[in-house]
């Protein structure tokens, strides 16, 4: 445990010093200015006690004017240092954190979706924001301030040794036993720290989740219940808090002691010295003094160390993000989408989405030919959004292949594949900003002119041109104002404005009256050209517009061929159809 | 400086803990003061030049105030915990609270991830102020002030220099506060900014990919954080000057001032026993001031939410119980429901999403609403739920005004299948028992096999205990809303909603649920919102909605005879199904 424990703190120590080594001259500035800041401290109160020794002793008069200038100095140098050492150590940090969350983003990107199920947006969220914050703790307070509080404990160990060698080395065991508080309740402390993390993104978790289904809540009349559910995942947080609480004061307490103690001890020695002749007197107060001032550097380190624990979990976090590796690996070469065949070739694919699950698809082998609008026909959970999701690589098949143009989609780069295949997905995703950027999303230097172009081919521009600010207005976070047709309508506008060759209709006209379906399934065959199209729907009609209909039932190809082949023949397809029709 | 005399308010909610916090903190600065008096007496002693057995006792009362003070710290250190989460659960559970009863209208206009950071680390941000620099900064007043007419005691020039620079430390903040405010603000709204868009891109991350767009995303994203940067370089260039300053007039407290009363000995006006008493107690003066510089520095950050904070406070509940609402008026039959000249806009700005509607359901009747997909029909939904008000017109529920109801009746009242549905983190068994929190797993599993769901939940790994993801990630769409009918199912109120409910599931499960539908409106009064027009046939009345105004209503047969808007979807409809 003990040896796991150090590993731990070790690995996040490199990661994080590894972090800052970019930003070294910076670094080196702010330890510069510590260091300078805490000797001019030192030196400051060394000079006024000196001169109460003096003025005891009655002889302060002549040196007064050159002592107290130099006081003076010393406070504004002091002053200039702390400012410098703050700004630059500062800087460091926050350059570092928005490193951090640039790299975290990327890695997220890339282990996408496969991560995203079995986690919850709001604790991603919060090991984003204040996890990340956080570290600033460790990047701003904690690595320069340990070099500066070693150096600061070596020059007065150097100056001490000078006065008198028994008072070195008594300084020397309480540095020992004070910078020891801070860690001999270590694996408590990263126990706690994590806890107290933990505990925070539940949290985070239930508010999110609260406000986003607020609507459901408020109609199954479980506001109550959940606003109790909140309160008991708030009352896990602040246990874990009070524990973590009651553990610093303990070392706070201990660190006071240990202190507190050693200034005693030292005025009794340094007495004792004085007397029996080895110190002059007016050097007293300045022993006195320094032994007291001696342990501020040690002091400030033992602050930030107590909070070790809580960093040392946020930055696990990160790391575990950081060291998540993607489902999929992107070695792929680099294909020219223009002369590629868009031809799809399902061989024999197999695949689960956890090693504990069922197979979801089973042996499913078909193939689509360049320019094709294929349905994958069956009912809910048979494996059609499956095989979408496979062609647009968010997994891998774990047996058989699965190829566009004869090249293994393994073998293809994730930029090319990305830039050839593109999805309008059952649900539909807008983001916090106008309609016209939610549209340019696929196609980041389209003109004004072709969005427009592309919203009037997804039927969508005329409601978009009754929205109060047209094409600029604001769509809420998941598109709560406008109607899921019309949502869908956006989609389908993304994806007119993408135009890839290969392009997968997920349920994606579900939310539209039949009339509007109609024109833009039209529309889109208008636009395709040679482009090749899945679409997986219950819909009658649009099942009928394909060419091929692939009918899969529990994970497997069942029929294959068009409706009116298939409808004639006894078969899965023919009930499916006949529910259909029945129900009319 | 309004938000700060607001959260000033809120101590007045915990005075008793400060009152407490305070004690033992003047407990601390008591040992403090007296381990420096006697330290002071020991240095004295060896200038005098004593026996050094008289200085023991010196020595033992300082060692004793060293104790003292390690255990009143570790008192002070747990009382502050749990003080801090006394005062933060009580604004969070008001904010919180709060929130949620603004309800959907209100949360429309927010992002989710902005709202979490302000109830989460917004609220945290609070902490310094209200625990730490509160009741530093009286009990300073207290034994800071004791020391300093102490040694004006012993020499009124220096006394008096220490006391000035005591009250200027205290001061400082608030001459610089304006000038620091500002950037913090900037601040804050910088990182919810951020924090927003961080969540709002991992909720949409499928979508991204799937348009090969998360990487100009990130760009994006990167310009954010760069911003962010700034903005926290920024606020700390400025609060820096605001603790250099500090610093410069600790430093003055605790050396300048011994400095002068030791050149006021060499002159002969202090006494020569009494200049060590300056040296050890400037230093104890000093102390609770660099503390209290820390604690305002690390308040600024809370300052800047409090506004945010109490902006959510003030914001008025638009959709209120009435005084003695009514809780019984449902209780017996089924209800009707009647609209007379209602509309309504979501925005001032915005076009009525219904405007002029009225239209009477009977009891126990099944309607529908079709349209075009915009026409209104979700809009006569949200405001039967009370998620908004109209703005003209009236509604009544059994003959009574929509708003004489007492908000939670009402919503017990009316069973809702969403086109959307939100599911929470949890296993499916929680999800659905949601709906009826008192029901035995029997009638759970009775539920979901009346709505179709039995079969593919017995399929998931852990059958009821799987655990489902936030927005159920990892069921189909049709699964989704099967769950959801479960929970109307098992809800079980006199008025059912329907809205778009059976869009996305396959022909087969489609019948199935209509058939459990079918059962389920009988007994129920019925409002069924669906483009698939096959579904609403059997309805005993169709209103017919066009751009928010009623244009047709009638039986299935009254409509096409009409000729009209709702024979027009039909027609497209069976073009739809029959040649594509």
């Amino acid at each position: 445990m003990v040896e796991k424990n150090k590993n731990y703190r070790w690995k996040n120590i490199f990661m994080l010093v590894s972090s800052m080594r970019v930003y070294a001259l910076e670094m080196i500035l702010t330890i510069l200015a510590g260091l300078s800041k805490h000797l001019v401290t030192i030196g400051t109160s060394l000079i006024v006690a000196y001169m109460v020794g003096l003025a005891m002793e009655g002889q302060l008069e002549d040196q007064f004017t050159s002592l107290f200038m130099l006081l003076c100095l010393g406070i504004v140098l002091r002053a200039v240092m702390f400012y410098g050492e703050m700004w630059f150590g500062h800087d460091v940090a926050y350059r570092v954190l928005k490193d951090f969350r640039v790299r975290l983003y990327d890695r997220i990107d890339k282990i996408s979706p496969a991560y995203l199920i079995s986690q919850r947006s709001g604790q991603i969220g919060s090991t984003l924001m204040s996890d990340v914050e956080l570290l600033e703790w460790f990047l701003a307070h904690t690595l320069g301030s340990y070099i500066v509080a070693a150096g600061v404990t070596m020059i007065i160990l150097v100056v001490l040794v000078q006065i008198n060698i028994l008072l070195a080395g008594l300084m020397l065991i309480f540095v020992v036993l004070t910078v020891w508080t801070s860690f001999f309740m270590r694996n408590k402390a990263d126990e706690q720290g994590k806890a107290v993390r933990e505990r925070l993104s539940d949290a985070n978790a239930i508010t999110v989740e609260g406000i986003q289904g607020l609507r459901e809540l408020l109609t199954l009349n479980y506001l109550e219940p959940y606003k109790e559910k909140n309160k008991v995942e708030m009352k896990k947080l602040y246990d874990a808090q009070i524990i973590y609480g009651k553990r610093l004061g303990t070392e706070s307490m201990l660190m006071q002691i240990f202190v507190g103690t050693f200034t005693v001890i030292v005025m009794g020695v340094t007495a004792l010295l004085v007397q029996g002749g080895s110190l002059a007197f007016s050097y007293y107060p300045v022993v006195v003094m320094l032994s007291a001032l001696l342990f501020n550097p040690i002091i400030e380190i033992c602050g930030v160390s107590r909070n070790f624990g809580l960093i040392f979990a946020a930055a696990n976090r990160v790391g575990q993000v950081l060291n998540t590796e993607p489902m999929v690996k992107d070695d792929g070469q680099t294909v020219n989408i223009h002369i590629m065949e868009c031809s799809i070739k399902f061989d024999q694919v197999t695949f689960r989405y956890h090693e504990d699950l069922e197979d979801t698809l089973q042996g499913v082998s078909f193939d689509i030919k360049e320019g094709e609008t294929v349905a994958l026909v069956g009912p809910s959970g048979a494996g059609k959004t499956t095989c979408c999701n496979l062609l647009l690589r968010y997994w891998d098949v774990q047996k058989g292949s699965l190829s566009i143009g004869g090249i293994d989609i393994r073998d293809i780069a994730q930029d090319s594949l990305q830039d050839m295949v593109s999805a309008v997905l059952q649900d539909v995703y807008l983001f916090h900003t106008s309609v016209r950027e939610n549209i340019r999303l696929g196609k980041p230097d389209a003109t004004d002119e072709e969005i427009e172009n592309a919203a009037k081919i997804a039927y969508a521009h005329e409601f978009i041109m009754g929205l109060p600010n047209g094409y600029d207005t604001t769509t809420g976070e998941r598109g709560f104002r406008l109607s899921g047709g019309q949502r869908q309508r956006i989609a389908i506008a993304r994806a007119v404005l993408k135009n890839t060759p290969i392009l997968i209709l997920d349920e994606a006209v579900s939310s539209l009256d039949t009339e509007n379906e109609q024109f833009i399934q039209k529309a889109l065959k208008d636009q395709a050209g040679k482009r090749t199209t899945i679409v997986v729907a219950h819909r009658l009609s649009t099942i009928m517009a394909a060419d091929k209909l692939v009918v899969i039932n529990n994970g497997r190809v069942v029929q294959v061929g068009n409706h009116h082949e298939l409808i004639e023949k006894d078969g899965f397809y023919k009930e499916l159809v006949a529910y259909q029709f029945d129900k009319g | 400086m309004e938000a700060y005399n607001r959260l000033l308010h809120y101590i007045t909610l915990i005075r008793r803990e400060v009152f407490n916090k305070v004690m033992i903190s003047i407990a601390i600065s008591a040992t403090y003061i007296i381990q420096a008096i006697t330290m002071a007496a020991v240095v004295s002693a060896v200038f005098i030049g004593v026996d050094l057995r008289q200085i023991l006792p010196y020595l033992g009362i300082a060692l004793l105030m060293v104790i003292l003070r390690g255990i009143f710290s570790r008192i002070r250190e747990c009382y502050s915990k749990v003080m801090a989460i006394a005062v933060k659960n009580k604004i969070r559970t008001m904010i919180f609270d709060k929130i949620l009863h603004l309800g959907p209208g209100y949360l429309n206009d927010k992002r989710s991830g902005k709202v979490q950071s302000l109830v989460l680390d917004g609220i945290e941000s609070l902490e310094p102020f209200l625990i730490d620099y509160v009741p530093q900064i009286i009990s300073i007043g207290i034994s800071g002030l004791a020391i300093g007419i102490y040694l004006a005691t012993l020499d009124t020039v220096t006394g008096l220099v220490i006391i000035a620079a005591m009250l200027l430390c205290v001061a400082v903040p608030y001459f610089t506060l304006p000038l620091v405010r500002e950037r913090f603000v900037a601040y804050w709204q910088a990182y919810a900014e951020l924090n927003a868009q961080y969540v709002d891109a991992i909720q949409g991350m499928t979508t991204l990919k799937a348009f090969h767009a998360s990487k100009i995303k990130g760009t994006e994203l990167e310009a954010n954080a760069t911003t962010f940067y700034h903005e926290q370089l920024n606020s700390t260039t400025f609060s820096l000057i605001d603790s250099s300053l500090m610093t410069l007039l600790t430093s003055i407290a605790s050396t300048i001032t011994v400095a002068i009363a030791a050149y006021r000995t060499g002159i002969g006006i202090i006494p020569v026993a009494s200049v060590s008493a300056f040296l050890f107690l400037a230093v104890e003066c000093a102390r609770p001031m660099v503390d209290l510089n820390n604690y305002w520095h690390n308040s600024f950050l809370g300052l800047s939410v409090a506004k945010e904070l109490f902006e959510i406070v003030d914001e008025e509940l638009t959709i209120v119980n009435i005084d003695n609402a009514n809780k019984t008026n449902l209780d017996e039959g089924l209800p009707g429901i009647e609209f007379k000249d209602v509309s309504f806009s979501y925005r001032k700005d915005a076009q009525d999403a219904v405007s002029n509607i009225s239209f009477t359901i009977q009891p126990g009747e099944t309607v529908a609403f079709v349209g075009k997909s915009g026409s209104g029909k979700s809009t006569i939904a949200n405001l039967l739920l009370r998620f908004y008000d109209m703005d003209v017109g009236t509604i009544k529920i059994s003959e009574m005004d929509i708003r004489e109801y007492d908000l939670n009746y009402l919503l017990r009242n009316i069973g809702v299948v969403f086109q959307d549905t939100y599911l929470f983190h949890g296993t499916i068994a929680e999800s659905i028992a949601m709906a009826k929190p008192q029901a035995a797993e029997k009638e759970l599993k009775k539920a979901a096999q009346a709505a179709g769901a039995h079969e593919f939940i017995m399929n998931m790994p852990d059958g009821y205990q799987s655990m489902i993801g936030e927005r159920g990630a990892t069921l189909s769409g049709g699964e989704c809303q099967r769950l959801a009918i479960t929970r109307a199912i098992l809800k079980d109120a006199p008025l059912l909603i329907l809205d778009e409910a059976t869009s996305s599931v396959d022909a087969k499960n489609e019948k199935l649920i209509q058939k459990t539908l079918e059962s389920l409106t009988q007994n129920r009064t019925t409002i069924i919102i669906a483009h698939r027009l096959s579904t609403i046939q059997n309805a005993d009345k169709i209103f017919v909605l066009s751009e928010g105004r009623l244009v047709e209503q009638g039986n299935h047969e009254a409509l096409l005879k009409l000729n009209g808007v709702y024979s027009g979807l039909i027609n497209a409809q069976i073009r739809g199904e029959a040649c594509g």
